[in-house]
């Protein structure tokens, strides 16, 4: 993008080179139409809208960091293709967050995928056993990382909004219902 | 040592999780690890009054490779081989969503060339998968001969990959920002020749196979999966259309040059395996009119950036990149903190969404159909 | 009722038909496959079997390669290992001459901007056991000293085997030209 679009004019100089710096920063196209963060207890309320505007999950996962873990959910939409992504923080020292079962059954694996590699515990899961490790694996979960490459959330994501946003507020229900990949990349 | 020699009735543990809901009159039965029609290392275990599945839990995990984790110790350019190894049957769609997943972090701009050619050979390799979808189904349905007219395709166009990729299956050819390698005239002339040739060979499967009437009975009305069930399990590419879902990501959600091509997305809404056969049966032909498309408009140019960086260091970020695999979407989520690997990458495998969805279909059905409905499936395990 | 179903059986025999026809016709082409030990596939180029080094210009026991590292560093699975020294002149100004593999590292920097003092390869091993033939060693190498071979037809009775001494092979591949 802007690094090809700034080869041909070379005489623009030192401000160039700043914005080369600092504009592959933000992707042209990030791969998600609406972003936000949740509060863990309203995680379910989140998904039961999702789930009435008709959207399919597509998957759960996990981010280790510093301020805890990130559980990311993943959702699109057949009709009106657009991805929303949730992600909720939780704790390291109690990592529990509803299980989203009931509402998308598909979600079952998913968590105990996370459940294997991160430990996070989903409370309501009926069946929360290892998935793909071995029921007999010893030792701390395989992708935990070490307290010393642990980043934070500045670090992984410089240019987002962290703040959590209420699944009740009008805005959350304007943004999934309108959300579509069309229009975000007609914007950028 | 434990020398213990008793027959222990009590099973793994998967197995004692499984027992105490079971009935006083049924029979618990292991379906795998090793069982020919799972197509890798798949166990499931069934509960079963005569021969009607009352309940169904897939095992699986046996071959898991921690992909992930060696995204995490590897740099970029190393774990290039890496992701063909999870569906070895359409490993180019993961090579690419690899390298797509971190051009987007990096908005780099890939020549045209080298997405005509990543297309080109990227459906080059789906015919090749669900050519080999369909003589393996076949086989597991009882059928022997299918699979020797599949593999003589199918031989013929890893020949073609093989000349330009420089391997037949587990593919490492997509490179940040290009290809590895540019195509020839007589790869061109070669996929032409392929191209021409298959066409009478579907009106020949369909004469033989599609329209035989004991695959029939074996396929129609087998393992209905209402659209709605898909869409709840996440179960997507040929299982959702064979639901009557044309939800295609090469349409929905177009990367690459997928939105210059005239394709259709064949999709049955007959919701059985029947629907989900015939889905892969088009698919194929669909496939080779985007390639016939892509050769006749291929441009000129470089087949890899001039400035193709050779360790990548993306922005720090996180991206998600989503493509259409022979089984379905294929998803490459990749949190990026500026270093040379990456900070995490987690996959979606489409089979593993696909499979989630099995212990529910298989509820009351007979096991015959079972071993039906999992080929319909078409999984890849690992 | 009746005349349905009936319907159908004649309709199911005749799609029978229909595929032993197409059997039939298939049954009178030609055989498309290869008797492998009897006759081998001839389409092989452009295949990625092993690596192996590639002689130079002058010297056909020579290799290309620099013992720059780069395809040590890059290679994914760890298997490629290659130990050199250096040239003689230079090991005589130092007081001590490197010999263990490990000074390899330190080696392969110091010498790269001195041209003319090239390194020799002592040994060039692949275990060929790990490699996954991704082709980055290939591509990584700045002078053009790797290659793949179209060596395929491989078995063997234990790992050692695998463990290819890419040097002796070059060597042999000189000396077969030669005879
Ligand atoms: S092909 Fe790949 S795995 Fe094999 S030696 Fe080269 S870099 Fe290593
Ligand atoms: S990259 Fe080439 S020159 Fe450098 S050590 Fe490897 S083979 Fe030798």
């Amino acid at each position: 993008m802007s690094e090809e679009n700034a080869k041909p004019e070379k005489a623009p100089d030192k401000e160039k080179e700043v914005k080369k710096k600092e504009e592959p920063q933000v992707p042209k196209y990030t791969g998600y139409d609406y972003d936000c963060f949740l509060a863990p207890q309203e995680l379910l309320k989140a998904v039961t809208k999702l789930d009435h505007a008709d959207f399919f999950l597509e998957d759960v996962s996990c981010v280790d960091m510093q301020e805890g873990f990130q559980v990311v959910y993943h959702f699109d939409r057949f009709s009106q293709p657009g991805r929303v992504v949730l992600r909720v923080m939780i704790s390291r020292e109690n990592p529990e967050i509803p299980s989203i079962y009931d509402i998308f059954p598909g979600a079952a694996w998913h968590e105990r995928e996370c459940f294997d590699f991160f430990g996070v515990r989903f409370t309501g899961h009926p069946n929360l056993i290892p998935l793909l490790l071995d029921p007999e694996h010893q030792g701390p979960p395989p992708l935990l990382k070490e307290e010393t490459a642990l980043k934070d959330l500045n670090q992984l994501y410089p240019d987002r909004v962290h703040t959590p946003v209420s699944p009740d507020s009008e805005e959350f229900v304007k943004e999934i219902n309108n959300c579509s990949n069309q229009k975000s990349r007609n914007q950028s | 040592m434990n020398l213990d020699l008793r027959l222990d009735t009590s099973g793994d543990f998967y197995a004692r999780k499984f027992q105490p809901t079971k009935r006083e009159d049924t029979l618990i039965l292991n379906m795998g690890p090793q069982h020919p029609s799972t197509h890798g290392v798949l166990r499931i275990i069934l509960e079963i009054d005569g021969e009607y599945i009352l309940r169904a839990e897939p095992v699986l995990g046996y071959i898991h490779r921690m992909h992930e984790k060696m995204a995490e110790v590897m740099s970029y350019p190393q774990y290039l081989p890496n992701p063909a190894r999870t569906d070895y049957l359409h490993g180019l769609a993961w090579n690419w969503a690899h390298v797509a997943a971190v051009e987007r972090l990096m908005g780099l701009e890939v020549p045209e060339r080298a997405e005509y050619i990543r297309v080109i050979t990227c459906e080059l390799n789906r015919i090749t998968s669900h050519l080999l979808w369909w003589g393996a189904y076949l086989l597991d349905l009882g059928a022997f001969t299918p699979i020797m007219y599949a593999f003589d395709d199918r031989e013929r166009i890893q020949d073609i990959l093989q000349r330009i990729t420089g391997s037949r299956l587990t593919y490492c050819y997509y490179r940040f920002g290009g290809v590895s390698n540019d195509i020839d005239d007589r790869f061109i002339e070669e996929t032409r020749k392929q191209c021409s040739r298959m066409k009478p060979r579907f009106k020949m499967f369909k004469d033989l196979v599609t329209d035989n009437f004991i695959l029939r009975k074996r396929v129609e009305e087998i393992g209905e999966i209402p659209a709605d069930t898909c869409r709840k399990y996440g179960a997507t590419g040929p299982v959702l259309r064979g639901s009557g879902v044309p939800y295609d990501v090469r349409r929905a959600e177009p990367y690459s040059v997928y939105d210059r091509f005239d394709f259709n997305i064949p999709s049955y809404d007959t919701c059985d395996a029947m629907g989900r056969y015939l889905v892969r049966m088009d698919e194929m032909q669909e496939s080779i009119k985007i390639i016939e498309q892509a050769l006749d408009t291929l441009p000129e140019g470089d087949y890899i950036m001039p400035k193709a960086p050779k360790k990548p260091k993306p922005p720090a970020g996180d991206v998600y990149f989503a493509l259409e695999g022979a089984r379905g979407k294929i998803g490459f989520h990749l949190v990026s903190d500026g270093d040379k690997s990456p900070y995490r990458l987690k996959l979606r495998a489409p089979g593993f969404s696909n499979l989630s969805l099995f212990s529910e279909v298989s509820e009351g059905v007979l096991i015959a159909d079972a071993v039906s409905i999992l080929g319909s499936l078409d999984l890849v395990i690992p | 009722m009746i005349v349905k179903s009936l319907r159908e059986t004649m309709l199911g025999m005749w799609s029978l038909l229909v595929g032993m026809k197409v059997t039939a016709v298939n049954f009178k082409s030609t055989q498309i496959t290869v008797h492998y030990p009897r006759e081998v596939v001839h389409s092989l180029e452009g295949y990625r079997g092993h690596i192996e080094l590639v002689p130079s210009d002058e010297d056909p026991y020579k290799p290309k390669c620099i013992a720059c590292n780069n395809c040590v560093r890059i290679c994914p699975s760890a298997c490629i290992s290659l130990t050199a020294i250096k040239p003689k002149k230079k090991a005589a100004e130092k007081t001590e001459a490197p010999d263990s593999a490990d000074e390899v590292k330190t080696k392969g920097k110091k010498e790269a901007p001195a041209k003319k003092a090239k390194p020799e390869l002592e040994s060039f091993v692949c275990d060929y056991n790990y490699c996954c033939l991704c082709g980055l060693c290939v591509q990584s190498c700045p002078t053009g000293a790797l290659r793949y071979s179209s060596n395929v037809y491989l078995a063997g009775f234990t790992r050692q085997e695998f463990v290819l001494d890419l040097l002796s092979r070059l060597q042999n591949q000189a000396q077969k030209k030669e005879q």
